[in-house]
């Protein structure tokens, strides 16, 4: 359940120069919530999030047209480098109260873990203990009807869970069917 | 557990007739992502985002001077009473695809706000107690490796 490669996702990237109204068309067609900014060279020079065109752009009344990815991002890029232990990505968003952290191998960002993605893990985990136990209670000793209400209470569950679990099985899927084809090999499985 | 206890109280609001701008300012200064959209009577009609303002006005070259936070906002969100349980704003939350959703009062009006991250941490603080409750059902020798009984005794 808590292994950093089952969250990456592929980055999206770019240019320092690039205008925000591009960065902003970025965000959208990849339906991500931040890009990553890399030089020439390939090597990330910050980060920026949807949060960062509503605040130094919009709120600060700057043109989306003549600023550029440079202007708003964050530079100070956290990063984690590729086969970290799990425990400093969580230490990262704990200590910089920050959702998103690229991984790097080599100097180059390969992709990117969101902590919101790994929450909603952690839910369908919740989920299918829920469903596990509620499996292994005897079934004939006690129709009560306090017994019945916790039935309908996991059956509630059992619904959510359900969704929860397809929707994490399509985002997994997806995202490991896009590192395989960027990375190949690892991912590929 | 009603979600009154768990949401936070007293959030940011917004006019629908304000514009983008000061609506991006007011999440500005008060530090938050996401403003609730309320009419006169201080009732719920849509919410605001950062990214709302991202990708539906800077995005598609509005003017955030000249668009209102009703054109940019989401409507027709659904939102949950103070007595509700929690199980229902998640499930809520969960089938419409929000990450927040406003508590109001009985007449309607906003009293509160409960995102997926105080559902998470609600969430934690209930699984280490029943973690603590798990252990303390182990027996004390269950190292020295001693079979456990069938059905927990």
């Amino acid at each position: 359940m808590f292994n950093l490669r089952d969250y990456e996702r592929e980055p999206v990237t770019v240019e320092p120069d690039a205008p925000v109204s591009e960065v902003a068309d970025r965000m959208d067609e990849h339906s991500v919530g931040s890009v990553i900014v890399v030089d020439a060279s390939g090597k990330p020079v910050g980060i920026v999030t949807d949060r960062d065109l509503a605040r130094r752009v919009v709120a600060a009344g700057r043109d989306p047209e003549r600023t550029r990815a440079r202007d708003v991002m964050t530079d100070k890029l956290l990063t984690v480098e590729r086969g970290d232990p799990l425990p400093r990505f969580v230490e990262l968003c704990r200590t910089h109260a920050i959702r998103r952290v690229p991984i790097v191998d080599g100097g180059k960002v390969v992709s990117v873990v969101s902590l919101d993605d790994m929450l909603f893990e952690v839910a369908v985990g919740v989920f299918g203990v829920a469903e596990a136990t509620r499996v292994e209670m005897h079934p004939a000793a006690r129709l009560t009807k306090r017994r019945r209400r916790r039935e309908a209470r996991s059956d509630a569950i059992e619904e959510l869970r359900a969704q929860l679990s397809s929707l994490a099985h399509e985002v997994r899927e997806k995202a490991r069917a896009e590192l395989a084809s960027l990375l190949g090999g690892p991912f590929a499985r | 557990m009603s979600i009154l206890d768990y949401c936070r109280r007293n959030p940011c609001t917004a006019r629908p007739d304000e514009s983008i701008r000061e609506a991006a300012r007011r999440m500005d200064t008060r530090g938050v992502g996401c403003l609730v959209v309320v009419d006169g009577e201080n009732k719920p009609v849509g919410m605001l985002t950062d990214r709302d303002i991202a990708m539906r006005v800077l995005r598609r070259r509005r003017d955030p001077d000249a668009t209102t936070v009703e054109e940019a906002m989401e409507r027709d969100l659904s939102s949950v009473t103070v007595d509700a349980p929690v199980e229902r704003a998640v499930r809520r939350m969960h089938t419409e695809g929000y990450r927040r959703i406003p508590v109001v009062d009985r007449e309607g009006r906003l009293v509160g706000i409960f995102a997926t991250d105080d559902a998470i941490q609600l969430l934690a603080s209930e699984l280490a107690g029943l973690a603590e409750a798990v252990r303390s059902q182990f027996p004390a020798d269950l190292s020295a490796g001693h079979a456990l009984p069938a059905h927990g005794g």
